[in-house]
């Protein structure tokens, strides 16, 4: 390798590290850089599929997240195929497309695949297994988990096994749940719970475990966790989930005046809905709730 | 019964206030923010929702219990001691009146028309 291609690897792995803290703004500036040195079109290629995943990655849109679908046609190599049809596959996830979402994240499964790349098809199974969540396919999408955790006795990299073991215990857990089984669900979110990383995963996690143990009618502890999710909530949709599911426990346990008090919050979100609070005191919505949405 | 007994029975309680007030699926997917193709999923009780976009559902409509169950302060009661009992026993109870609804019905449960898949597409 040329001392330029040498610079030019050396760039794009910074700018990868700096992706994986979160760290965009410098990422995007090394990108820049790499993509000034860079001459040869399939190195300029795979940093713009790169730099399309930082967009993304950093809610942002820009020339090389426009590119990716060309790129994809392109089919220049498995490995610049997984990438982009991946990047595709997360940004259509975040934005609720979840129909091309999964369109993509089946190419960049056969991708990963025809690449014999174990790495690759877990990240694309536990993606795809996400999308399948959301587009309320649980069956499919707890397929997926479990294929992601077969291919992760295959992985080597202990940091890569410990991180993508906890994420894809997490998600086979809540999708457990979704489809009955719940002991089962209940048992992987125990399991995987203290490792979690974030107060923000903890807090879907104890309102998933809130919601489990409803369904099993262990109101106490249903209440237990979702005040935990509460205590720690910073999204307002963690928020309202946990104040539903605690309205409804105390509501099951005759504490009337508690339901009464979780209902209220949840009220105040939607002050335009007059009946919004007599109406949860009669109907039980959670069947109808993904909570991740 | 194939679907939750609830998601079935507000999805198609959706459907037919969206149908009284007028509403196409595409109006109303625009005005909640959801694709129509989700829309119409979760009428057919196939497709779960976020808590807030079930509630800004019902916040278009401004459900009233009475407008929910179409019975005023009777059903209101009713619901409430169903409410009451156990998982188990709510689950009887749906069974009872699946059973019920059957032998009236003769088969066509579905007193809003059967509305397609493909409806307002």
């Amino acid at each position: 390798m040329s001392e330029l291609n040498s610079r030019i690897e050396e760039l794009r792995q910074q700018a990868l590290e700096k992706v994986r803290s979160e760290e965009f703004d410098d990422a995007l500036a090394l990108y820049d850089e790499a993509l000034d040195l860079a001459t040869d079109e399939e190195v300029r290629e795979l940093i713009t599929i790169n730099k399309g995943h930082a967009l993304i990655a950093a809610e942002r849109t820009g020339p090389e997240v426009k590119a990716l679908p060309m790129i994809l046609m392109r089919r220049r190599n498995p490995h610049h195929t997984f990438l982009s049809s991946y990047a595709l596959m997360y940004t259509h996830r975040l934005t609720s497309e979840s129909k091309r979402a999964i369109f993509y994240g089946q190419i960049a499964l056969e991708a990963a695949k025809q690449a014999e790349q174990t790495f690759w098809q877990l990240a694309a199974l536990n993606e795809l297994g996400m999308v399948y969540e959301l587009d309320s396919q649980f069956p499919k999408a707890i397929e997926c988990f479990e294929s992601a955790l077969a291919c992760l006795d295959l992985v080597s990299s202990a940091a890569d096994h410990n991180v993508s073991h906890v994420a894809i215990i997490g998600n086979l857990g809540y999708n457990k749940l979704l489809v009955g089984e719940t002991r089962e669900g209940l048992r992987l979110l125990h399991s995987v719970i203290d490792q979690l990383p974030s107060e923000h995963l903890k807090a879907d996690a104890y309102v998933d475990l809130c919601y489990g143990y409803l369904d099993l009618e262990q109101y106490e502890t249903a209440r237990r966790f979702g005040e935990m999710s509460l205590a720690i909530a910073g999204e307002p949709r963690q928020v309202r989930n946990a104040h539903y599911l605690l309205g409804e426990a105390a509501y099951k346990m005759g504490d009337v005046d508690a339901a009464e008090d979780h209902f209220e919050h949840l009220a105040r979100f939607y002050p335009q809905f007059r009946h919004l609070k007599s109406l949860l005191f009669a109907i039980d919505l959670r069947s109808m709730l993904n909570l991740k949405l | 019964m194939n679907k939750p007994a609830q998601l079935e029975l507000v999805g198609r309680k959706i459907r037919q206030l969206r149908r009284q007030r007028k509403l196409t699926q595409v109006e109303l997917a625009d005005r909640i923010g959801v694709h129509q193709s989700d829309l119409s999923r979760m009428e057919q009780g196939e497709y779960k929702v976020g808590l807030d976009t079930l509630l800004k559902i019902l916040a278009t409509f401004d459900l009233s219990i009475g407008d929910f169950f179409d019975e005023g302060v009777r059903s209101e009661t009713v619901i409430q001691k169903y409410r009451s009992l156990s998982a188990s026993a709510q689950k009887e109870v749906e069974s009872f009146i699946e059973f019920k609804r059957a032998q009236e019905e003769d088969g066509s449960w579905d007193s809003d028309g059967g509305e397609s898949e493909g409806d307002d597409v």
